[in-house]
């Protein structure tokens, strides 16, 4: 039993890190106004624009993966057991992609002269000239493509454990198709919807490689100030700033998952049993 | 089931493009000039490139050792613990795989200026260590839940102690919930840009990087076309491994 007591310690480390931000920031704050100057920060209105753009963009990214998901789901339902496991292997494996080739996929997909602004060209549409990249959508486009997985995941989970039962239950009690769906299959998973939402905003609000590397400068989010701040100019303490802004975020939707979710039933932590 | 065909062609559509530009003789993409591997041989002259593939097969092989030995054993304690502790001990180890990447990165970087270590590989290595721990957790931990506990009881009862319980019982029944686990690791080690961004210091750089820097610059971008196509073709690989071992719990 010693050993977990120091096994927790590493893990632990992780976590002292991020506490650590903001006492971190006080040390090194040598800024121009004085030991507090990088919260001056907080007076720019482009930072709050960045923030709101953030969270904009980290809803309408969980919203999408949902969207995309929940028809998959029922149409497996509907499937033979064997047939349902070759198709979540089929939308897994792209899933499981390096990132870059996946942002690269699209990348090259959308690209001026690329496969897909040619057929929209064949349309009679017209472009701009850097194609379809470098603005606000290709960035929600790629960070979906990104995100899927985090989404399908509980989902998968949750319809699994639904019971089949109640669906044909509501059958016998003359509910429709439609009905069936809105009114039992979708309630039921209401929770692992919420749970599916949660994490990948979650995880949505820390990306920058994406924004970076398809996004113009309407496409920028608090990431990429952040990693500019950090690495490119070495303003630290600033960086930090914006970091326990995003942490408090986080921290917000992981409580909000956590209570949600509840203790009885965590589909993510449970799954792999 | 329209919508889940769509589905299929958005995830598949951009690959496909992928693959078949990496084998297009066109220096620039887009239109089809015939069937080539010249991007293929031009990718394994490159040395910057086999350099970066090199320094992270490295990182990737560390980082899944030292993900599988802390995971094992913070699953093995897990396994025992009960109450307060028990959820504490998961949170902490579990939180890493959902805390967004700058957040991760940065804090780092603080914790390790401030600790005045030099960046390198070894930052990345527990970097990367801490961001995939968690999934060996889940994995060593879901398999120990399966693991039937007369049997150790009955290793205990027949004399076996210590070291030789662990290796002749523990081990071989655990292994299969490591190994993926392990897999994992190193292939999330092998993908991983953003938190590697922050504490890669000035030394060598990882393939990750390396690529993420290329694509910046728009620079040798057939190359890079190829080489993704292989690093796809790669991670698919080691994940169906992982999901094989994984499922061997039917076995038992």
């Amino acid at each position: 039993m010693l050993w977990c007591l120091w096994w927790m310690l590493l893990p632990m480390a992780c976590l002292w890190l991020l506490a650590l931000q903001p006492a971190a920031q006080e040390a090194q704050a040598s800024g121009p106004a004085g030991p507090w100057g990088h919260w001056a920060l907080l007076g720019d209105p482009y930072l709050w624009r960045l923030m709101g753009r953030t969270l904009l963009m980290a809803l309408a990214t969980a919203l999408c993966c949902v969207l995309l998901v929940l028809p998959l789901l029922s149409w497996m339902r509907h499937l033979q057991a064997g047939a349902q496991r070759v198709l979540l292997l089929m939308v897994m494996l792209p899933c499981w992609m390096p990132l870059l080739v996946r942002i690269l996929a699209w990348k090259s997909l959308l690209q001026h002269g690329g496969s897909l602004s040619g057929l929209l060209q064949a349309l009679g549409l017209e472009l701009p000239a850097s194609g379809l990249l470098y603005n606000q959508w290709a960035v929600l486009l790629v960070m979906v493509y990104t995100q899927l997985p985090f989404a399908l995941l509980p989902l998968h989970a949750a319809a699994r454990d639904f019971d089949p039962a109640l669906l044909e239950a509501a059958r016998d009690l003359g509910a429709s198709g439609w009905q069936v769906f809105w009114r039992v299959w979708l309630p039921g998973l209401a929770q692992a919807l919420r749970a599916a939402m949660l994490v990948v905003m979650i995880s949505t609000l820390g990306t920058y490689v994406v924004s970076d590397l398809v996004g113009g400068v309407d496409g920028e989010l608090i990431g990429n100030r952040l990693v500019q701040r950090a690495l490119a100019q070495r303003e630290l303490s600033q960086a930090a700033v914006m970091g326990v802004l995003v942490m408090l975020l986080s921290a917000a939707g992981l409580l909000l998952l956590m209570r949600k979710a509840g203790p009885r039933s965590n589909p993510e932590l449970q799954s792999p049993a | 089931m329209v919508g889940g065909l769509a589905l299929l062609v958005f995830l598949y559509l951009p690959i496909a493009v992928l693959v078949l530009q990496s084998f297009n003789a066109s220096r620039f993409g887009g239109r089809w000039q015939g069937f080539s591997l010249e991007w293929y041989a031009r990718l394994f002259q490159h040395r910057e490139v086999m350099q970066s593939l090199l320094f992270s097969l490295q990182l990737a092989l560390l980082t899944a050792v030292g993900a599988m030995v802390l995971g094992t054993l913070s699953a093995l304690a897990l396994h025992q613990q009960r109450g307060r502790w028990r959820a504490l001990h998961l949170a902490l180890v579990t939180l890493p795989t959902l805390m967004p990447d700058v957040l991760m990165g940065l804090g780092l970087l603080l914790w390790l200026v401030s600790l005045n270590l030099p960046l390198g590989l070894g930052t990345l290595w527990v970097a990367h260590v801490t961001f995939s721990l968690g999934f060996v957790v889940l994995c060593v931990l879901g398999r120990l839940q399966q693991l039937d506990q007369a049997l150790g009881d009955a290793a205990r009862d027949l004399g076996a102690q210590g070291l030789q319980l662990w290796r002749r019982v523990l081990l071989p029944l655990l292994w299969p919930g490591i190994a993926a686990g392990g897999l994992v690791a190193f292939t999330l080690s092998l993908d991983d840009v953003a938190v590697s961004f922050f504490v890669k210091g000035a030394g060598e750089s990882t393939l990750p990087l390396r690529v993420y820097g290329m694509l910046k610059m728009s620079r040798e971008l057939p190359i890079i076309n190829a080489l993704c196509s292989l690093l796809w073709l790669f991670s698919a690989l080691m994940l169906w491994l992982a999901s094989r071992l994984w499922r061997r719990k039917m076995a038992h």
